[in-house]
């Protein structure tokens, strides 16, 4: 860690390039969290109908508050919809990237680590989790969601759970008779790694743009949907990496000295692997969330996926389709979104760098 | 007699390396010359600008970060006359390397191509540098396979770089290095990767080779036995200076600086008393802060060399200590084991053969006694002490610790009784990981094994480790990557004794580290043998180290334990042939040997002339 914060002042000093991504990085994450109490002209999705496609700068002198970007083609403030892309951007593909890189980080470093032959399940556990899973999935996720949805007291919620909880306490039961009986008890090999190259397989061979047209066909569009769908067809990549990591850090002498003490498996993934395979998955993380925010932008542009009523800008380059003069609405929401993937790409690059060094001998 | 031109003449060579951070001198203001038809061997441990002086002198220092600052080298070539090779274009130099001057690099296993043929690799340096069509290529190179004393010479020219063994790619190397007849030839630690018996024959080729193409040899190694048969002349390098240099024989029988006296020293002999306490080179010199070195009193070292062999040490007590535990029931009882793995092949991966790496081993370890496991690379030792820890599943037989039969418990048990039975690995650079710090590395055992009741002791019994071992208090928050090898051996060791073992297997644990280095790792060993009743197995290729080090020797071979005693009546009488081939190959460097040699040379050279 020390070493890491001492590249980084290193790269700081020495890279013009690397101070200015980081300090552009930092003032939108900054800008992103205080928007909402920014004194801004406009709100967001205020309609000023008087001044629909107004250039940049065009007002600058006049009466009343200055549209400084220019407007849509509804009058919206083109300067309050690009900073409020931002946060939108961010807001959907930050907790997409997060939750699919630890799921993948997860099952991807599972695969690697057990393989084929090394995770022994006792065949009685075996038979009863993928039982397990419908009740899981129903009574502790599905039925908790719609109960919120449809405003339900909230002791529907406590029952669903309640049922859940009976359930698990049956099935442990019936774990410890099953355990009884030999032929149950034998714990046999899981082949957790073909098992996940396999979904990985599947999972990536859905285009997912498909997937997301044909939802959008018969379900309304949403946030919490179309972030379910992105976590759905990007964890694959990072567990892939994760893997792949994984096999290369197994074969490590030190990984068999931690063996050769005695160490536990779960010891042995978190503690030992898992800090030595951070570095690409680091780098992984910040190149999908540069292709997140770009995806988020394209989905935006054709209107599926996303509501119409979200702030985006994918949705302010859209109004170029109905007057193709209106150049700002391009290059002003445009421009934003290929700065900040650059930036975000070269940032990966440099803590590529950072991360290269730290490893080194 | 008219004075011979050197065929190299290097004088002030400088060579540093900058990174951003700061400039290294790799080689710093040094001078030789090689003549013709002589061997010239440049000594040093890692680190001591040995090979990057090699490399500056065949221009193949990567530019950046090295760069060669001050120095020339003047090389008679036969093309273009006496010329600097340090001022030479690039193109004139990919005219000379190959052809006038050629290298052999240690590692044979990376330094052929994979995808061509050996034969095709070899012919591609002729056809480069030489007029000759492709047929007369091939038939050249077959004979040059033939000199370089490779079986089935046709064979080898059509085979893959994996179908043949290391010591036969290294004669490959050589005789590629050999195609153009060069005028120097430049050998950086050519049989360090490999098997003694190997590298006896490889040395007894490029010897050869030298003597009868009067082909000047510049020899690049870290083992000063290796040279002692070899060489006219050697260079000591230390530091990137260069501290010594001289004919062999004069080198061996009186060294001058004081670095060499402790690098001759320092090196468990065949001669050496079994488990004395070893002499280092720090015993010899001291450094002070602007990098002199100083000699110390030669009474400060005289009591430690391992020659006087006649004062009474603390041996005797030892040997009586381990009389009585014979008498003791066995710490560990190896039946019959067997580790094979199975070779599959075909569409359906069905198991065709098995490679037999442990094939029915038996024997015991009585409690405080070293075993010294040996055996040439291949021949399942590592595998046997691997299988001891459970680290690869036996295949049948039986492992008796304390008369609980370790191949059979359950993975749990087995983690539990790992605090009795630990293991030290050949690598301490990979065998510790990265991101943990020292104190977290040695402090993480007790933690799993439930030892002392909480981080504050285990952290004081670290520090009482880290100082048992030689390290600092403060080296507590270092991370692994800042130690010296023989440093992170230390902690390795540290890291081991946490668990306060009965046993401790040591896989080739001091075989990657420096000679000096090596002693100091052995001595603390031994040490911590007397002070807590270890009991050691001890596995290693180096037969002077498992000498020295063990009560007991297993010589294996294939799978198989062929000759067992004690060390005198191995290297006295040793029973089988396969022993003997082992005891011959080792390098002596005694100075009769040397001259031995040298009159054998003489006589070749008579006999060719």
């Amino acid at each position: 860690m020390k070493r890491l914060l001492y590249n980084f002042r290193q790269l700081w000093l020495e890279k013009l390039i690397f101070r200015l991504v980081t300090v552009y990085l930092a003032l939108l994450v900054v800008l992103v969290l205080v928007l909402p109490w920014l004194p801004l002209p406009f709100a967001p999705n205020y309609l000023d109908l008087n001044h629909i496609f107004q250039p940049p700068f065009a007002n600058v002198q006049g009466a009343g508050a200055a549209h400084w970007f220019g407007t849509d083609a509804l009058g919206r403030d083109v300067l309050t919809e690009t900073l409020y892309g931002a946060r939108t951007g961010l807001f959907i593909s930050l907790p997409v990237v997060i939750t699919s890189t630890f799921i993948g980080l997860m099952l991807g470093a599972g695969a690697g680590f057990f393989g084929d032959n090394q995770l022994r399940i006792s065949r009685a556990a075996l038979l009863l989790s993928p039982l397990l899973l419908f009740p899981l999935f129903y009574f502790g996720l599905y039925l908790p969601l719609h109960i919120q949805q449809y405003h339900l007291p909230a002791s529907y919620m406590w029952l669903s759970w309640g049922t859940l909880a009976l359930l698990l306490g049956i099935s442990w039961l019936l774990h410890l008779v099953l355990q009884r009986l030999a032929w149950f008890r034998y714990k046999a090999a899981f082949p957790l790694d073909m098992l996940i190259i396999r979904v990985i397989e599947v999972v990536s061979s859905v285009p997912w743009l498909i997937l997301v047209l044909l939802l959008a066909s018969f379900m309304p569009p949403s946030v919490m949907l179309l972030s379910l769908i992105l976590i759905f067809t990007n964890w694959t990549h990072t567990a892939r990496l994760a893997r792949a990591e994984m096999l290369r850090i197994k074969a490590m002498p030190y990984m068999e000295a931690g063996r050769a003490l005695g160490f536990t498996d779960a010891r042995l993934v978190l503690k030992q692997a898992l800090p030595n395979m951070m570095g690409p998955v680091l780098v992984a993380f910040g190149f999908s969330l540069a292709a997140l925010l770009t995806l988020e932008s394209t989905l935006s542009f054709l209107g599926i996926g996303l509501p119409p009523t979200i702030v985006s800008w994918g949705r302010t380059i859209t109004g170029i389709r109905s007057n193709t003069s209106a150049w700002w609405l391009v290059a002003f929401p445009g421009g934003f979104l290929a700065l900040t993937v650059l930036a975000l790409q070269t940032f990966s690059y440099y803590l590529r760098l950072m991360l290269q060094n730290n490893s080194k001998i | 007699m008219a004075i011979p031109t050197p065929i190299l003449q290097v004088s002030g060579l400088e060579t540093v390396f900058s990174t951003h951070r700061s400039t290294t001198k790799a080689v710093d203001k040094i001078s030789f010359e090689v003549y013709r038809g002589e061997t010239v061997a440049i000594v040093g441990e890692s680190g001591s600008g040995k090979s990057v002086t090699a490399l500056s002198v065949m221009q193949l220092i990567n530019t950046p970060p090295g760069r060669i600052t001050a120095g020339e080298a003047i090389f008679q070539s036969e093309k273009y006359g006496q010329v600097d090779l340090f001022q030479l274009p690039e193109k004139q130099m990919q005219q000379l390397r190959g052809n006038e001057m050629s290298m052999i690099f240690q590692e044979p296993q990376s330094s052929l191509n994979p995808v061509y043929t050996c034969g095709k690799q070899v012919a591609e340096v002729l056809l480069l540098h030489t007029g000759l069509s492709k047929k007369e290529a091939k038939a050249r190179t077959i004979q040059l396979f033939e000199k370089a004393r490779l079986p089935r010479p046709e064979k080898i020219f059509d085979a893959y770089p994996h179908e043949i063994s290391g010591g036969q790619k290294q004669r490959v190397m050589i005789a590629m290095a050999m195609a153009c007849e060069p005028a120097i030839l430049i050998a950086d630690e050519p049989t360090t990767a490999l098997d003694v018996t190997v590298q006896a024959r490889m040395l007894q080729l490029i010897d050869e080779l030298r003597v009868k193409e009067n082909t000047a040899v510049l020899f690049i190694t870290h083992d000063l036995g290796v040279v002692a048969e070899i060489a006219d002349r050697i260079l000591v390098m230390y530091k990137g200076k260069l501290v010594e240099q001289g004919t062999v024989l004069g080198i061996f029988t009186n060294p001058q600086h004081p670095y060499t006296k402790g690098l001759l020293a320092c090196r468990p002999k065949l001669s050496a008393k079994a488990q004395s306490i070893l002499p280092t080179v720090s015993d010899f010199m001291e450094e002070d802060a602007s990098g002199h070195i100083i000699e110390k009193k030669k009474q400060v070292y005289k009591p430690m060399l391992p020659v006087t062999a006649d004062e009474p040490a603390g041996e005797g007590t030892g040997i009586k200590y381990q009389q009585e535990n014979k008498q003791a029931p066995p710490l560990l009882e190896v039946k019959d084991l067997k580790v094979y793995f199975p070779i599959k092949k075909g569409l359906f991966a069905s198991t065709t053969d098995y490679v037999k790496a442990v094939d029915g081993v038996s024997f015991e370890v009585y409690p405080g006694e070293t075993i010294g496991l040996v055996g040439e690379s291949g021949c399942g030792k590592t595998t046997l002490g691997r299988a001891l820890l459970r680290l690869v599943e036996p295949t049948a037989g039986s492992i008796l610790f304390e008369g609980r039969d370790i191949s059979r418990i359950s993975a749990e048990e087995l983690r539990k009784s790992c605090r009795d039975f630990q293991m030290i690995f050949q690598d301490p650079y990979a065998s510790l990981n990265p991101m943990h710090n020292v104190g977290d590395a040695i402090m993480e055992p007790m933690r799993v094994h439930k030892l002392y009741t909480n981080d504050k002791e285990r952290r004081a019994k670290t520090m009482g480790l880290l100082e048992k071992v030689g390290l600092m208090p403060e080296h507590f928050l270092r991370y692994p990557h800042e130690f010296s090898g023989g440093q992170r051996q230390r902690i390795c060791i540290a890291r081991a004794l946490a668990l306060q073992p009965r046993c401790i297997i040591c896989d080739e644990s001091v075989s990657a580290l420096d000679v000096s280095v090596q002693a100091q790792v052995l001595n603390l060993l031994n040490q911590l043998k007397q002070e807590f009743g270890i009991t050691y197995i001890f596995i290693t290729h180096d037969l002077s180290v498992a000498k020295y080090m063990s009560d007991r020797i297993l010589v294996m071979s294939k799978g198989r334990i062929i000759e067992t005693g004690t060390p005198d009546q191995l290297y006295l009488d040793p029973q089988q042939e396969y022993t003997r081939i082992l005891l011959n190959a080792i390098p002596k460097g005694e100075p009769e040997d040397i001259v031995a040699a040298q009159e054998k040379r003489e006589k070749m050279k008579l006999g060719e002339v």
